[in-house]
């Protein structure tokens, strides 16, 4: 039997759950019967910004409350989706490095069409509704809050 | 009447705080703005509109976690012990 707890999705300061935490508990989920493919996104420090600016490293701020509140409110309703079985997003906050890893999303799904279109769901609506900002931290000493 | 303020992003670089209790006599959102800008100059061209009259629009007022809505965000209420977040556009990671 497995014993690992079901994880919340949330917030967590960087580092502070691994993917590997996460897809455990959603082989976990009593209904992984059902699933027939586990899908994963992770979102990583890139090293240059939008603009094209040479970032050096980069902050998460976050508003946990409200944060914690949306993304649970994302989940549920993508597990409402015909074929989703779980569906989990674990946002880090703190101060991170190139190649960091800052989000994760994991998708359960019956079949791998639904969870394609989950997990490409999931991450539009975590980028454009959690109460979350990043800072770009530029290697020429400047920095710059993402809006 | 005491309220708290809770900084995010931009807020807290300027601020080097994570939240501010502010004394307010006139119990609006309005007082509490002008007296963030009267203490942090760099708020004035965050939380304002061009011509300085109201409230950005790339502002969202939150208080103690619910959003408030409306075009005259500026004339409402506050409460004693009131937890006022003003937040910039999101970017998720």
């Amino acid at each position: 039997m497995n014993e690992t707890k079901e994880l919340r999705s949330g917030i967590y300061n960087k580092g502070e759950i691994t993917l590997d935490e996460i897809i455990k508990s959603v082989k976990n989920n009593p209904k992984i019967k059902n699933v027939g493919s586990i899908h994963v996104f992770t979102g990583i420090v890139r090293e240059s910004s939008k603009e094209g600016k040479q970032v050096k490293s980069m902050k998460i701020d976050s508003f946990d409350d409200m944060a914690n509140i949306t993304i649970d409110d994302i989940c549920e309703s993508l597990k409402k989706k015909n074929g989703i079985i779980d569906v989990k997003i674990v946002h880090f906050k703190g101060d991170f490095s190139l190649s960091d890893d800052l989000v994760y999303v994991v998708v359960g799904s019956a079949h791998r069409e639904e969870g394609f279109d989950a997990i490409k769901n999931a991450v539009d609506l975590y980028k454009k509704k959690i109460a979350v900002w990043k800072r770009e931290d530029f290697i020429d000493g400047t920095s710059k809050w993402i809006h | 009447m005491l309220v708290e303020v809770l900084y995010f992003a931009e807020f807290k670089d300027i601020t080097k705080k994570d939240t501010e209790k502010f004394d307010l006599s006139s119990k609006n959102l309005k007082e509490l703005i002008d007296l963030l800008i009267k203490k942090y100059d760099p708020m004035l061209e965050l939380l304002l509109d061009k011509k300085n009259e109201s409230l950005s629009n790339n502002i969202s007022v939150i208080v103690n976690n619910k959003p408030i809505h409306g075009q005259d965000v500026l004339s409402i209420f506050l409460n004693e012990g009131d937890k006022i977040a003003l937040l910039l556009p999101v970017s998720g990671g």
